[in-house]
């Protein structure tokens, strides 16, 4: 077990450059995440630290042992890092059996045989794999191929494991199921991870702490799943973070007006409250709107309503901008707030969060 | 573009690593071996022995009337062969894949057997049949129909380009027939739903899609046809009809090797050069415009022409046309070879296998089954191991440097037989420090290069399928590259290392247009003897030599279908 830290590191692809000046700490035994957009270079940081790529500039350790630096020549071979790798696509090596391929770290490693044999039984019975030890992976579902790698992982134990979208290729349930088992080995092992995905619901259920990187490479927050989720430091985590409803507004003398329409809406009067006058943007999840029909001042026509069991879906129309809207069906039959498609209604908003400009979402996804 | 890096001093030398080390010896061995010689020829081909640049010989050669002349039959029989290639190869693949034909999955083997039959063994058993004095089948016909005088003569234009189209046109009839069957049907079949007949559709949608499938296979036949030695040299001769290889292979042993006759080959095989290159281009500008996606990589079930009442018709005519091209002259090289002398009707009472043991006791033919075992496991066994390297590097490796060794790594494609004949002859004769002229050496290094375009694409193939995240896994795990080779990567390509090795023996075993121009008195090779032996006028030892490689060429190939039958089940 040990900290990962990474010190003004750059990578570059040609002119490209991929990240730049980059620093974070992996905490000893925390479950960390880099949560982005497709293409953020996420990956490429990950690479980084198992040492399949060289940086172009910076350093980095893993524990007290510097592993890369690319102005002291410094660069270990992966092989001499101490690392578990789980790979997108499972990576199991197809011409060996379950037992061969989760023993080979340890055979590398020259373990003792009973001893080897012993701890790559414990790794497989360990992600529930009993009795599949003779199998080959062609024969094996992929989440139990995925089993494979991360037991193959754990088996050496690794100072840090990282972990490359390992549940990107599995269906939805499948991966539901092997977030929490993640989570589950952390706990027992106590192993430092690191995690890559683009999908924050995984991001939000399994780290200890998550770092969300732009398109550009940079890290924007880094911070507990309820500090990202709650207090997002920009527009571009909130974006992240779920469905969103952004309203670009102007305020001044405590009254805020759509920028679009120059209307002024009398449901976000709270906003002028508080902060300098100017240009803002409101930013809100579906379930924080309300439609009402009691007057707020507000008033939105709705465009396509969308049943969906537990909630209704909206889509309404405020001065030519869509929001999308989420009502819990119990309460809107109960209070006779259904809304058909055409119809007008009014607005009420909860949990609202302001943010100085709108230019940070732009080149999101 | 190393030096930069050296002259970094100490700290620079650490990164030259495995990768780095591997890179450069691999560019040297494409060096040596490919790049080298060829350059040669062109050198050889504008300056004087001096070293001095000379047009004036090269203007010279090319204004020769018997060079234009061979450059006109160059090019009149690859087109006449690539065009009847590739109208006998479209229309059996479509006949094989698309229609309700019966015993298709049998015809579609059987019209890849033609490539098992090395075309000049395919020449002689025609020369044998219809040469216009006393060609069997000439004389056959002439006694049954009261005929004045043979009614073939195979000794001409039309009877060079019919039977090299007879060996070769199963390049198209392969590339058209995959690209055929991995067509998604419901293109045509959402055609078919608009009301559209299916004629319209085959000539609007079905052949736009096959036509890069078929454009490649063509110009692989032009390419081959072009430098092809085999069949023009055993019927063109006769009467004086040379294509370029043939009017080489003349110069050069008219002349037993001289400077001013490998000067005029070296500047026929620039042509050829040339040539190949210009078909090359075409060929990438092809497969550049039609990498159609609509062509899927898994094979689903295409709809089938009725063929009704041609059905019955159809199958008599593909298995005539097998019958002829391939039965017909298998079995009277069979024949021939048994005969007590050439010429005797054939009769049981006329046949003997006196023939067959006096091949097998006779030194030089012998000899000759001797080396072609020896050379073609050697070549077959380096080939592939370097082209495994090389291809590793250009897959896999992350190394700078590296699109020198993609561009070496295009040459063996592009050079004809001839032309790397020519080219082991300039760098490997004593010039450069090395002899090996008159040893089997000199053919051991022409076979390399080649054949390493086969290896190249084999293992290159096979690599491609090994995920990278194969190989950096077990690095994860601890394993040096090294380990990681051997462990993972060498493993997992086995199965394309394999088949590197029989696609480059059974060619080899068989060579003719390389060997024929680099032979020794004690280093023929069984295509070398078999043509030795029949230009000598005794044809009965050359058939008989003849079946003896078909024996081997077919065991060989039950061999290795038997092979990779095993291999894929057990992948």
């Amino acid at each position: 077990m040990a900290e990962v830290r990474l010190v003004d590191v750059s990578k570059h692809y040609g002119s490209h450059k991929v990240i730049e000046n980059f620093n974070i700490t992996i905490k000893d035994g925390e479950c960390l995440t880099f949560l982005g957009p497709s293409g953020c270079g996420k990956t490429v940081v990950l690479r980084l630290i198992a040492g399949f790529e060289r940086p172009n500039a910076g350093e980095i350790f893993i524990g007290s042992t510097l592993v890369s630096s690319a102005e002291k020549n410094v660069f270990l071979p992966p092989e001499q890092r101490k690392i578990g790798v789980v790979f997108q696509d499972y990576a199991v090596w197809p011409h060996m059996t379950v037992f061969e391929n989760v023993i080979y770290p340890l055979k590398i490693q020259k373990v003792e045989k009973e001893e080897a044999r012993e701890r790559t039984r414990k790794a497989i019975a360990q992600v529930g794999l009993a009795g599949l030890e003779e199998r080959l992976p062609y024969q094996l579902s992929g989440g139990q191929q995925q089993r494979i790698a991360l037991a193959r992982a754990l088996v050496s134990k690794p100072q840090i494991l990282l972990l490359d979208e390992p549940l990107n290729n599995l269906d939805a349930k499948l991966r539901e199921e092997m977030r929490f088992e993640i989570k589950e080995l952390q706990k027992e092992t106590g192993v430092t991870i690191l995690y890559v995905t683009h999908d924050q619901e995984v991001a939000l259920a399994l780290s200890d702490r998550i770092a969300i990187m732009d398109a550009a490479g940079r890290i924007r927050q880094v911070g507990t799943p309820e500090e990202i989720y709650e207090q997002p430091a920009d527009s571009f985590v909130f974006k992240f973070m779920g469905v969103s409803n952004f309203i670009p507004l102007a305020k001044q003398d405590g009254r805020v007006w759509l920028e679009s329409t120059e209307e002024e809406v009398k449901a976000l009067q709270f906003l002028a409250q508080t902060g300098q006058d100017g240009k803002i943007l409101a930013a809100c999840r579906p379930s924080d709107i309300e439609l009402t029909r009691e007057d707020t001042g507000t008033r939105a026509r709705v465009q396509r309503a969308t049943f969906l069991g537990p909630t209704i879906d909206y889509s309404v129309n405020l001065g030519g901008m869509n929001l999308r809207v989420q009502q819990d069906t119990h309460e809107a039959i109960s209070n006779n707030l259904l809304f058909k498609e055409g119809e007008t209604c009014f607005l009420k908003f909860h949990h609202v969060k302001s943010f100085a400009h709108e230019a940070e979402v732009e080149g999101l996804m | 573009m190393k030096f930069p890096r050296l002259a970094k001093g100490l700290s620079g030398l650490k990164k030259f690593g495995v990768a780095e080390l591997v890179l450069l010896v691999s560019i040297a061995i494409l060096v040596v071996v490919v790049a080298f010689p060829i350059l040669l020829i062109f050198w050889n081909a504008f300056t004087t022995p001096e070293g001095k640049f000379n047009l004036k010989d090269v203007v010279t050669i090319l204004s020769q009337p018997q060079t234009y002349e061979a450059l006109w039959n160059s090019v009149v029989i690859a087109a006449g062969v690539t065009a009847l290639s590739t109208v006998l190869g479209v229309f059996f693949a479509w006949l094989v894949t698309r229609t309700d034909l019966p015993f298709k999955n049998l015809m579609k083997l059987l019209f890849v057997v033609p490539f098992m039959l090395p075309s000049f063994i395919g020449a002689i058993a025609w020369k044998i049949l219809c040469s216009p004095r006393g060609g069997y089948l000439n004389v056959f016909l002439v006694n049954l129909l009261g005929l004045e005088k043979a009614p073939f003569n195979v000794y001409t234009m039309t009877g060079i380009i019919i039977v090299e189209t007879m060996y070769l046109f199963p390049f198209v009839f392969i590339q058209v027939s995959g690209a055929l069957e991995r067509m998604d049907p419901t293109l045509e079949e959402s055609a078919l739903i608009s009301g559209i007949d299916l004629f319209t559709i085959t000539r609007k949608i079905t052949f736009p899609l096959i036509t890069p499938s078929f454009v490649a296979g063509a110009l692989l036949v032009a390419m081959y046809s072009l430098s092809h030695f085999g069949v023009p040299s055993v019927l063109g001769q006769n009467a004086g009809i040379y294509n370029i290889p043939t009017l080489i292979y003349q110069a050069i042993h008219a002349s037993g090797g001289s400077f001013n006759a490998i000067r005029t080959g070296t500047v026929l095989a620039s042509l050829l050069v040339l040539a190949a290159a210009l078909i090359l281009y075409l060929q990438n500008l092809v497969l550049k415009k039609g990498r159609y996606q609509i062509i899927a990589g898994k094979s689903m079930r295409p709809m089938l022409l009725k063929l009704r009442g041609l059905r019955v018709p159809m199958l008599v005519l593909s298995i005539l046309y097998i019958a002829v091209t391939v039965l017909l002259p298998t079995v009277i090289i069979f024949l021939v070879g048994a005969l007590k002398t050439y010429g005797l009707p054939l009769k049981f009472t006329n046949m003997t296998l006196d023939n067959l043991k006096y091949i097998f006791t006779w030194k030089m033919t012998r000899d000759s089954i001797k080396n072609s075992v020896i050379l073609s496991v050697g070549a077959a066994v380096v080939t592939m191991l370097v082209g495994t390297m090389i291809s590793y590097v250009i897959v896999k490796a992350k190394v700078k440097g590296k699109f020198i060794l993609e561009f070496l790594g295009m040459l063996p494609y592009s050079v004809p037989g001839t032309v790397i004949a020519l080219g082991v002859i300039l760098a490997w004769s004593g010039k450069f420090g090395i002899n090996l002229y008159n040893t089997a050496g000199i053919i051991f290094v022409a076979y390399i290069a080649r054949y390493m375009a086969f290896a190249l694409k084999s293992t290159s193939a096979s690599l491609e399928q090994v995920h990278d995240s194969l190989e950096e896994a077990s690095r994860a795990c601890g394993a040096s590259h090294w380990q990681a080779l051997k462990d993972i990567v060498l493993p997992l390509i086995k199965p394309g290392m394999i088949s590197a090795f029989f696609m480059i023996f059974f060619p080899a075993l068989r060579e003719l247009t390389t060997s024929v121009l680099l032979y020794g008195p004690t280093t023929r090779t069984i295509g070398v003897a078999i043509y030795a032996l029949h230009e000598d006028g005794e044809t009965v030892y050359a058939t008989a030599l003849a079946s003896i490689a078909l024996v081997i060429i077919v065991i060989g190939e039950i061999i290795i279908r038997r092979l990779s039958k095993a291999e894929r089940r057990n992948a």
